[in-house]
This record gives structure tokens, C-alpha cells and sequence, in this order.
């Protein structure tokens, strides 16, 4: 593309060609295929679909579409009759699909039992008021349409801010004319021909965006220090490892919205002056290393990459690199060692990697999701971003919650609600059967919560302190059948596997680690191992070379804190309360359950019996929560209160 | 054990074919090692050599299975980078393996979401029954290799699940991972016998991603 208008021209072409769809007066069919749900049989349903309709005749334009989020009611199926909205069914099986085609495809119908809500033509970011200030929070938008609700009234859409997922689930990821039409590499476009780098890496700078990958170092004061590093050659490496267990962000982002990962890299290049940027994709998730590549190649066909870029003499190359499922590739020098195709092994800092990287040159390493808000940043300004949350979390935030909760799967919130809040209000609280037990925070690096410290904010900030940590937003939630020690023990043994062994506290301390662990599940440990983790996890995090040794001992140690008693019992007793070690006796012991909220008469619940995905009856059994948390108890039952508070007593731990 | 979940799942164990156990596997053809070197990796200088070297290394895995020490060396020798570098990749990366598989492939994933929900436990009873005592191992009878997958497979709220010869499979429950082996084993289960394969052709390769369009 030689210039500014001929991508004008693009983008009005993309648009015509998505007011097209929009007003097609065929129904549209789009099913969401992307790693959640193809598992789930999600391709299937999409031959299926594509062979029934054609079968009878049924003129249908029939998409393909990323995730929406909704993990947990895979594989979905959008259907847009002409002149209608988007009515979107979840949990549509093979099985289910000629029923859909009798009922929510011919003839205009809709299929009542299966929708989880419609949405209107904007997505559901609609009502989204002027681009100056923050996106709205969750109200509700919209009327029933034919005794369906609004997807946004959906109990897991309630308290989400979808902005960086607004296009997930609605454009095509292969197709770059979506994206456009959907205000793709607008951003872009704007920092290219009307801004100086120096310009966006101020606004970058005043957003006070941190990165999402972990560290949550700002990304405006890296990008500044990648500005000014002197260096004939600079690269923006887009770390896309994501080698943690339960945290499928990332890959969701490659697979639902690539374009905005790219146009991410390519503001990162002009701002810090890079020529080359890298992706560097986990191996794990060939669909998105597929969809990226092309969404690469795309760009570079309707001349976004390449040489020369609209004419402003801005050259940008982005090559794709694949991590080989190595957990310590995630960390920022192993990364570039990895990217450089060496052993990733992480070095000592200094130098930092914006002074010394890749190749021996400034580099700059970002995270998927903080390079995907570079194009709102660029576009609407850092002030506007700036305003969305509290001061030290701007922005949005997308959380993976995996475990015993209701809705599964990837959501979006603005960092002003606490972690009760999270998992009652957005994922739904726990599955029946389930209670509560802790919060394994961070991935697998962050300390694990108990209930007690669950009014806690989900920030940068607020969950530092309470010993936890925000990390790339990927949680685990705990139930009464994990037992702490053995959660302990497994975390211990995946650090212990995906050590790198360069430095010795943690190829040797994670091991060993490990081995006092299985001490203690089997039965045969004594007190004085308690004491040895306290010691050996603080030495293994002292002088640890890299953030990911260093993190490795924390969720140890907060668990042998705050589950002192389970461990007490397993080594006293030699009884696991939760029944999982492998010791002969298991026994009744109490720990501090939370009850999450859960209404029997919500319409909308996934019932685990029921495969149609809401309206069950009101006032059916489903096994009642016990609604006990601690004040409650004490309300409900003050024996049993008392005797926690005895048991709390005797094993010394603090009210 | 968790109630949950249910044995509602869409996925059955799927209908696999299954090897004869005296075919024995491909060795890895070095002029296919070749032609994939010169028709994709032709590095522009040496840095994009030394960075080719490791996707070169994944698609051979991908293909083959594993990577021998002789297509290591037709990686190295083709981009001019020094053997020892080459191989020191497949030995550290966990998805580069140096010993061919069996056939069938069983990729459990023991990420935290399903160890959460009990795919310890699976996994034990997976090694207990093919006789096998670490990842990575192939059962005595040659047919089917136990992998490990410690991070995370994308497909939480199906856990436990598991990719069995590139295929992912949910919802996993004792039975269900027994009729999974039975297939994969070729015994008789539950009505359902593994049907014997005609060739190695037919017989999927593992890690191969999802036949998306």
C-alpha cells in the first residue's frame, strides 16, 4: 500500500464488506473454533452445520469465530437472522446440530432452551459511550428478545468490562478485513502518520500501563528506556510463551484477535525504534501460532509490513518464533536466549535486556495483552486508559480461573473488585459439591489465599500485600478434595521439573523440596520439616538467579502458613483431611470453608446435570451451598464456631 | 473425588485405529530431513541460523516424533551451526524427544486445572496399568507412549482431559481412561474393539495440532 489513502480506501472497502455481512439476507451462522472449543467438539459442529444446510438446501453464510469467553458453555454457535440480532447458543454438541438447524436456523426461530443471550449489532461493548471516557461497567443493554435476555445480562458478563475482548468472538481471526472494519490498525495508522515516537511513548507513559506477564514493570517507562538505549539495530520481542499451568490467555488472544497482537508489535517497533519485531508463541497452541502467521501475512499484504510502510519510510518486519514447551522460556533473558535458538537459560541483571538482549542489542519484551492495549492507548490517548481503574492498575484485565467454579473460562475486569467478587460474581462461585478452599494466585509463583483473605482487590498492588500475587491473572481455585500438601507437593514438582539448572538453590532446593513433601504426604514427616521448607524455600528465594526460582518456594511457603493445621494433621495424625495423600486413615478435620453465594433460583445456571445451558425450574434441588463463612458460622452454629476458633488455638495460628 | 463432572461429555473415546505390534517404527529419513531444511530454513545470516535451528528441530519432532541424533546433524550441517549446539535444544526442551514412540500417543495433561480435578490420580492408574514408571516411557507391548504434560493443554473446563494421538479427550474418569487404553491397546472393550490399522500411514501422529481448515 503506497500511502495514507489507499489504506483509507481499505478500511472503506472492509467496512462495506461488514455492513454487508451485518445486513446480509442470509442468516449467519458463525461458530466459535479456537483451542476451548475444538476439544469440545467444535469442528464437528461446524461440518455438520455445513452439511446439513447444504444437504437441505438452506442458504446460510457460515463463519468461523474465536472465543467469547465462555469456556464453559463450548461449542457455541452464533445465529444472526436478517434484520435480527445475534443470538448466541452455547453447549451445542454434534448431536445438537440438527435440532439447531431445525429450530434456530430455517424459517427465522429461535431455540429458547439453548441461548445464553443475544447481542446486538456492536458487540457487547454496546451503549459504549464517547471514546474519551472509560468503557462502561456492567450495566445491563438491552430488552429480551424473544424471551431471551441480553448476553450482557448473562450472570457471567455482569460485573466484565469487555474491551480488549470486543472483538472476540465476532471477527473472523483469519480475516484482516474484519479487523479493520472493526477499528483494526487504526492505532497504527495514527502513531505512524500523525505522531512522533517520542509522542506515543508518552502517552504510553502517562496510561500507566503495566505489563501483564507477571512483573507488572511499566510498560511506558520500558519503552522509554528502549527509546533512548543507543544501538544501531533495536527488536520488540512480544513474549507469547504463557508455560504456566492454567493460564490460557494469551493462546486465546492469538487465536481470537491476532491482528491486535501484531499491531501491538508494530506500534512497539516505530515507538522504540526497532525494525524487527518477534513473536515468540508457545509450541502448545498450533492454532494460534497458525492464525498469527497468517495474520502476519495479511498484514504484509495489504502493505502494513514490509518496507516503506504507507510511505512514511517506516520499515517493520515480524517473524514468528516457537518455544519448544520450556517453562523458563517465560522469563526475559531465557526468552531471548530462546529466541536467539540457545539453551534459554537466564542470565544475572544487570544489564537489563532494553540495553543488552537480543543479539547483544536493545530490546524491548512485552507480554501479549500489554502490547494489545497499544492501539487503544495510541488511539484514544493515555488519559483516557489512565482513568479506567485505580491509579497504580489502569486498565483492563484478563483473568483465567481455573478449578471447581461455575463459568470456566477467559474474563475481562476492570481491577476495582475484589477476589470474592471475581469468583462469586463473575465465574459463577463454586460447582455444586465443591467448597471452598483457597486461591492459588500468579499462576504457579504466587502464595495460595485461604478464605479469609478473599476481600482483597484483584491488583497489582492490593494482592502484593496480602502475600498473593496478580501475575498474569491466571487462578486456581481450590476445593475440599485438594489436599494442601499435595497441592504443595505439585506445584513443588513442576518447578522442580522445569528448573533450568543453571543456578544451584533451585535445581537443587526444588527437588529437595519436593522430596520433604512426599515425606509429609506419605505420613512418615516430622515438625521439624515445617521448619526446614521455612528455611530452605527462604534460601531458595534469596539467592535464586532468576524471578522464576525466586518465585518457585512462595506458594510452599504461604500454604504451610496458611494451612498450617492440614499439615500439622498429616504429620501428628498422619491423616489427610481431604482424603488424597496416600495415607491409609483419613480424617474429619476443619478447615476454613467460604461459602460463595449461590442463588438456587438463578435462572441462568449451568447445571451439571442439565445440558440445556440456563432456565431451570426455580426452587430445584441442587444441593445447597453451605453459606459459611465465618461470621455466618458463628451466626449459625456457634459450637462448631467455637470449636474453630479452639482448633485455631491449638495449632497456634493467628485469628 | 470431586462429583463433577458428569459423564454427559460430548467426547467419547474416539474410535482409534491401532497398530499391529510387530510393525516397527519409522527411523527418520535424512534426505526428508534435507528437503525440509532447503525448502523452508535458508537463514539470510548467521543469527537467523542459530534461530531457525530449534523451529527446524520442532517440525522434524512433529512429523517423526522424535529427533535423532543424524537429523540433528542434517539440521546442523545445513545451517552451518555447530552440532553440539543443535542437540543441546533437543535435550533440554521437553517437547523435543531423542528416543522414537510407539504408535499411539497418550499425552496426559497434568496442568493445575486437572491435577485439581483428579488427573493425578489418572495418571497413576495409567502407569499402573501399561507397567510403566516415568513419562515419556512406551508400554512393554510397544504400542502406546505415556507422555506428561506439566503446563497446560488450552482446554480447562474439560478437565481432566488428556490428547490421545493428537486428539483431545475430556471429562476423563477411570472407565473412561481404561476404554481409552483398551482402543488403544487393541483389546475388546465395552463392545468397542480398536481396529487394527492397515499401515503406519493411517496411524495419526501425535502433537499435530487440530485439522482446522
Amino acid at each position: 500500500m503506497a500511502d495514507r489513502s489507499s489504506f483509507d480506501r481499505f478500511r472503506e472497502q472492509s467496512v462495506q464488506a461488514w455492513d454487508a455481512l451485518q445486513n446480509s439476507d442470509r442468516t449467519v451462522v458463525t461458530v466459535a473454533l479456537h483451542g476451548g472449543s475444538i476439544p469440545a467438539g467444535a469442528e464437528d459442529v461446524y461440518q455438520g452445520l455445513r452439511f446439513a444446510t447444504e444437504r437441505r438446501r438452506i442458504p446460510i453464510v457460515l463463519r468461523q469465530t474465536g472465543s467469547l469467553g465462555f469456556e464453559f458453555a463450548e461449542p457455541i454457535v452464533q445465529v444472526k437472522h436478517p434484520g435480527g440480532p445475534t443470538v448466541v447458543y452455547g453447549q451445542v454438541t454434534p448431536d445438537d446440530v440438527v435440532e439447531l438447524v431445525d429450530r434456530a436456523i430455517t424459517n427465522g426461530g429461535v431455540w429458547a432452551e439453548k441461548a445464553l443471550g443475544w447481542v446486538g449489532p456492536d458487540g457487547l461493548v454496546e451503549g459504549l459511550p464517547a471514546t474519551t471516557s472509560p468503557p462502561p461497567g456492567g450495566e445491563a443493554a438491552g430488552e429480551p428478545y424473544q424471551g431471551i435476555p441480553h448476553l450482557r445480562d448473562h450472570p457471567f458478563m455482569r460485573r466484565q468490562t469487555r474491551w480488549l475482548m470486543r472483538r472476540w468472538g465476532r471477527i473472523d481471526p483469519d480475516s484482516i478485513e474484519d479487523y479493520i472494519a472493526n477499528g483494526g490498525y487504526e492505532g497504527f495508522v495514527k502513531a505512524l502518520t500523525a505522531m512522533t515516537p517520542d509522542e506515543v511513548v508518552e502517552e504510553v507513559k502517562k496510561s500507566n500501563v503495566r505489563g501483564r506477564g507477571g512483573a507488572g514493570f511499566q510498560m511506558g517507562i520500558k519503552w522509554e528506556s528502549g527509546r533512548r538505549s543507543r544501538g544501531n539495530q533495536k527488536y520488540v520481542i512480544c513474549n507469547g510463551h504463557e508455560g504456566e499451568p492454567n493460564v490460557f490467555k494469551d493462546r486465546r488472544t492469538f487465536e481470537s484477535d491476532p491482528h491486535v497482537v501484531l499491531e501491538g508489535i508494530m506500534i512497539g517497533c516505530y515507538a522504540v525504534g526497532a525494525n524487527i519485531g518477534y513473536a515468540f508463541i508457545g509450541g502448545e497452541f498450533p492454532i494460534g501460532i497458525k492464525r498469527f502467521k497468517r495474520a502476519i501475512k495479511e498484514a504484509e499484504r495489504a502493505g502494513l509490513l514490509g518496507k516503506d510502510i504507507l510511505g512514511t519510510g517506516f520499515d517493520c518486519e515480524v517473524r514468528v518464533r516457537i518455544g519448544g514447551g520450556a517453562y523458563i522460556s517465560g522469563e526475559g533473558s531465557a526468552l531471548i536466549y530462546s529466541v536467539q535458538g540457545d539453551r534459554p537459560q537466564p542470565r544475572t541483571k544487570p544489564p537489563r535486556s532494553v540495553e543488552y538482549g537480543l543479539w547483544g542489542k536493545p530490546t524491548v519484551v512485552n507480554n501479549v495483552e500489554t502490547l494489545a492495549n497499544a492501539p487503544d492507548i495510541v488511539i484514544h490517548g493515555g488519559d483516557w486508559f489512565h482513568a479506567i481503574g485505580p491509579d497504580h492498575s489502569t486498565g483492563t484485565k484478563l483473568v483465567t480461573i481455573a478449578g471447581p467454579v461455575e463459568y470456566t473460562g477467559v474474563s475481562e475486569i476492570v481491577m476495582d473488585i475484589s477476589i470474592q467478587e471475581l469468583i462469586d460474581d463473575v465465574h459463577g462461585g463454586m460447582r455444586r459439591g465443591s467448597r471452598f478452599k483457597g486461591f492459588q494466585t500468579g499462576g504457579v509463583s504466587g502464595g495460595c489465599l485461604p478464605a479469609d483473605q478473599l476481600g482483597f482487590k484483584v491488583d497489582f498492588e492490593d494482592m502484593n500485600d496480602v502475600g498473593g500475587m496478580l501475575g498474569s491473572a491466571g487462578f486456581i481455585v481450590l476445593d475440599q478434595h485438594t489436599c494442601a500438601v499435595d497441592w504443595a507437593r505439585y506445584l513443588m514438582k513442576f518447578n522442580a521439573d522445569e528448573s533450568c539448572g543453571k543456578c544451584t538453590p533451585c535445581r537443587i532446593g526444588c527437588p529437595a523440596l519436593t522430596e520433604v513433601l512426599d515425606r509429609i504426604r506419605f505420613g512418615s514427616g516430622a515438625e521439624s520439616d515445617l521448619d526446614l521448607i521455612n528455611y530452605a524455600g527462604k534460601q531458595i528465594i534469596e539467592i535464586s538467579l532468576c524471578g522464576l526460582g525466586q518465585a518457585a518456594p512462595a506458594p510452599i511457603l504461604s500454604l504451610v502458613e496458611n494451612y498450617h493445621d492440614e499439615f500439622l494433621a498429616h504429620i501428628r495424625e498422619h491423616a489427610c483431611p481431604a482424603g488424597q495423600c496416600p495415607i491409609e486413615q483419613a480424617a474429619e478435620l476443619q478447615f476454613a470453608t467460604v461459602g460463595v453465594a449461590q442463588t438456587l433460583d438463578d435462572p441462568y445456571r449451568i447445571g451439571r446435570d442439565n445440558p440445556a445451558p440456563y432456565r431451570l425450574e426455580a426452587g430445584e434441588d441442587f444441593g445447597a451451598q453451605e453459606v459459611s463463612r465465618a461470621a455466618d458460622i458463628a451466626d449459625a452454629d456457634p459450637a462448631r464456631a467455637a470449636d474453630q476458633r479452639t482448633d485455631d488455638a491449638l495449632v497456634g495460628r493467628p485469628d | 473425588m470431586a462429583q463433577w463432572p458428569p459423564d454427559r461429555t460430548p467426547n467419547v473415546a474416539p474410535d482409534l485405529p491401532t497398530i499391529p505390534p510387530s510393525a516397527p517404527p519409522d527411523p527418520i529419513d535424512p534426505g526428508w530431513v534435507k528437503g525440509l531444511m532447503e525448502e523452508e530454513y535458508n537463514a539470510r545470516d548467521w543469527r537467523e541460523a542459530n534461530e531457525l535451528a530449534l523451529l527446524a528441530l520442532m517440525d522434524i519432532q512433529e512429523h517423526w516424533g522424535y529427533v535423532s541424533e543424524d537429523a540433528a546433524a542434517v539440521v546442523a550441517d545445513h545451517l552451518g551451526v555447530e552440532l553440539q549446539r543443535v542437540y543441546s535444544l533437543v535435550t533440554f526442551y521437553a517437547d523435543l524427544r531423542t528416543t522414537p514412540r510407539a504408535g499411539n500417543v497418550y499425552i496426559a495433561c497434568d496442568g493445575a486445572a486437572c491435577h485439581t480435578l483428579g488427573s493425578g490420580e489418572l495418571v497413576d492408574r495409567i502407569f499402573d496399568r501399561l507397567g510403566i514408571t516415568h513419562k515419556g516411557q512406551t508400554s512393554p507391548d510397544g504400542r502406546v507412549t505415556v507422555e506428561l504434560w506439566s503446563g497446560c493443554m488450552g482446554a480447562c473446563q474439560i478437565g481432566p482431559m488428556a490428547s490421545v494421538n493428537g486428539r483431545h479427550v475430556g471429562f476423563l474418569n477411570p472407565e473412561k481412561v481404561d476404554r481409552i487404553l483398551d482402543q488403544l491397546q487393541g483389546r475388546e472393550a465395552g463392545g468397542r474393539a480398536g481396529r487394527q490399522a492397515e499401515s503406519w500411514a493411517e496411524v495419526p501422529r501425535a502433537n499435530k495440532g487440530s485439522a482446522i481448515r
